[in-house]
């Protein structure tokens, strides 16, 4: 019956985000192959989702780009199928503008975008043979739409990502294949954690909730983007952001009185 | 038990999306609370949704804003509690610039947006009571986009968007996150009378990207979504529920339906 189960491919799938996403998928139903360039964290992370339904290891570092069609091969041949690819593997790339440097923009935009555009075309060739097509999440970042400083590469990446991901939306629509992507903010990861740290209060005050968005609030909303109940949502970079995008200053007004208490009792 | 069971407010429930998002919300858990003018169809869905949850009806004028105000307290003392709220009313029809009045302006514009700003100050209190809620906003992509017949409903879609964001910018202390979805083409039972003419099926899966046209359960699904998703964190969003239609603007022709 195995090869009766949907399989999702999440690659960067031993990172933080990652293997909250491959395991959330696995609690779906899915069969989810890790693909991650971590071999020990990636099979960490393919046995907890076997645990749970069925989970498979691929070695495969996204900044290599020209392996995708030869890991989601791999895949196809060990699983039969694929309905679901999630690319959630990325490298961060803070540096000021004047710094930046030819083989920083190549490390960031191959692993960002190429890596993303590749895993993206060599899953859905063999999506296409499904009778209901298949889903592709591309995570973006809330900084494909806004600035925030020293961020110029993984910023135009992102952005590229969600332009990439209206155009995939697009080309593989005869084949019923879905495309979207999850632009998330300040999520709480050890990744992010020392870059963020010493902004930690602007990013605090930037968003609409009173701590860090957490890892699977993102799980949740791939979760629900590679499923049925979202077939209305195409070509769509679905913000995750709090709120981020809706104010520049954060009022703090309450309908609660300093003792918790609401006004309209 | 049953008093802790979460209360959904549906303006606009007794047909279409707000009627099929009653169905998907009663069969994950939620208890639901029907407003609606029209009392046959509205008593008509809450006896078939009955059948899965407790359900009531409540008549009510969105173009009185004193009625919006009773309505909601009677929900609240009716059922305990007020958990989330769709208002999915609205009224459209095709109308050219050269033909609007002051009269219809006013009656689009309140029921159109007048009324979901009401609706939404009249449940919020009810929801902070709760410990927090949900408010979808029914938009558009007429908020977004023109097509030169809908002056007055995509003014008012415009209008929801920036409500959307300020009313989760007011209550995000209080535990309230705001979000508004933006259909585009849907087959309703009211737009399913085109498909008899040639060419229109056509010409609507040409303007969008999936292969099938969107019923209105595809809708309620998200809707359900956003109601029911335990993260806080997408709030302020309008959400295109479109099928990819306000994400593109032509493909190749050989991706075409003829």
């Amino acid at each position: 019956m195995d090869h009766e189960r949907k399989v999702a491919v999440v690659t960067g799938g031993a990172g933080t985000i990652g293997k909250e996403i491959v395991l959330r998928l696995a609690s779906d139903g899915f069969a989810v192959c890790v693909l991650d360039a971590d071999e020990v964290r990636g099979r960490e992370t393919a046995d907890a989702a076997d645990a749970l339904t069925k989970g498979a290891y691929f070695g495969y570092d996204a900044v290599r780009w020209q392996d995708a069609a030869s890991a989601m091969d791999a895949v196809y041949r060990a699983f039969g199928r694929i309905d679901v690819l999630v690319n959630a593997a990325e490298v961060p790339g803070k540096c000021p503008a004047e710094e930046v440097t030819s083989e920083a923009f190549d490390r960031v935009m191959n692993v960002n975008v190429k890596g993303a555009l590749f895993a993206a075309v060599a899953a859905a060739s063999y999506m296409k043979r499904n009778e209901k097509g298949g889903c592709i999440v591309n995570i973006s970042s809330i900084q494909g739409r806004i600035a925030i400083g020293e961020q110029v590469l993984y910023s135009a990446s992102k952005a590229a990502v969600i332009a990439m991901t209206r155009e995939l939306a697009v080309d593989l629509s005869p084949y019923n294949i879905k495309c979207n992507s999850l632009a998330t903010w300040a999520v709480d990861t050890p990744e992010t954690a020392e870059e963020s740290g010493e902004m930690r209060d602007q990013v605090l005050s930037s968003m609409l909730l009173d701590r860090l968005i957490r890892p699977e609030e993102v799980s949740e909303l791939v979760s629900f983007l590679v499923s049925d109940d979202s077939y209305c949502i195409n070509g769509f970079d679905m913000p995750l952001d709090a709120g981020m995008t809706t104010f520049r200053i954060r009022p703090e007004h309450s309908y609660f009185d300093d003792e918790g208490k609401n006004y309209y009792n | 038990m049953q008093n802790n069971r979460k209360v959904v407010v549906i303006a606009g429930g007794a047909s279409g999306i707000g009627r099929t998002t009653g169905f998907e919300l009663a069969n994950r858990g939620y208890r639901v609370a029907c407003i609606d003018v029209n009392a046959e169809a509205g008593n008509q869905t809450v006896a078939e949704l009955n059948e899965i949850t407790d359900a009531a009806f409540f008549q009510c004028d969105l173009t009185k804003m004193d009625m919006i105000k009773t309505t909601i307290d009677r929900i609240a003392e009716h059922f305990g509690r007020i958990d989330a709220l769709l208002c999915a009313a609205a009224i459209t029809k095709h109308i050219r610039v050269m033909d609007i009045t002051e009269a219809n302006w006013d009656l689009y514009l309140t029921l159109d947006l007048k009324a979901q700003f009401f609706v939404s100050q009249a449940c919020a209190p009810h929801m902070v009571k709760a410990g927090g809620g949900r408010i979808v906003h029914f938009s558009s992509m007429l908020g977004t986009i023109g097509d030169g017949k809908h002056i007055l409903y995509g003014a008012a879609k415009a209008a929801l968007h920036s409500m959307t964001r300020e009313l989760a910018i007011d209550f995000w202390k209080d535990n309230i996150q705001v979000t508004a979805i933006a259909p585009a083409y849907v087959l309703t039972p009211l737009v399913a009378r085109h498909l008899d003419e040639p060419g229109w099926k056509e010409k609507q899966l040409n303007a969008q990207l999936n292969t099938r046209m969107l019923y209105p359960e595809d809708i309620a699904k998200t809707i359900a979504f956003l109601v029911t998703c335990k993260t806080p964190a997408l709030n302020g969003a309008v959400i295109n529920t479109d099928a990819g239609v306000l994400c593109f603007r032509f493909k190749p022709k050989r991706m075409q339906v003829t």
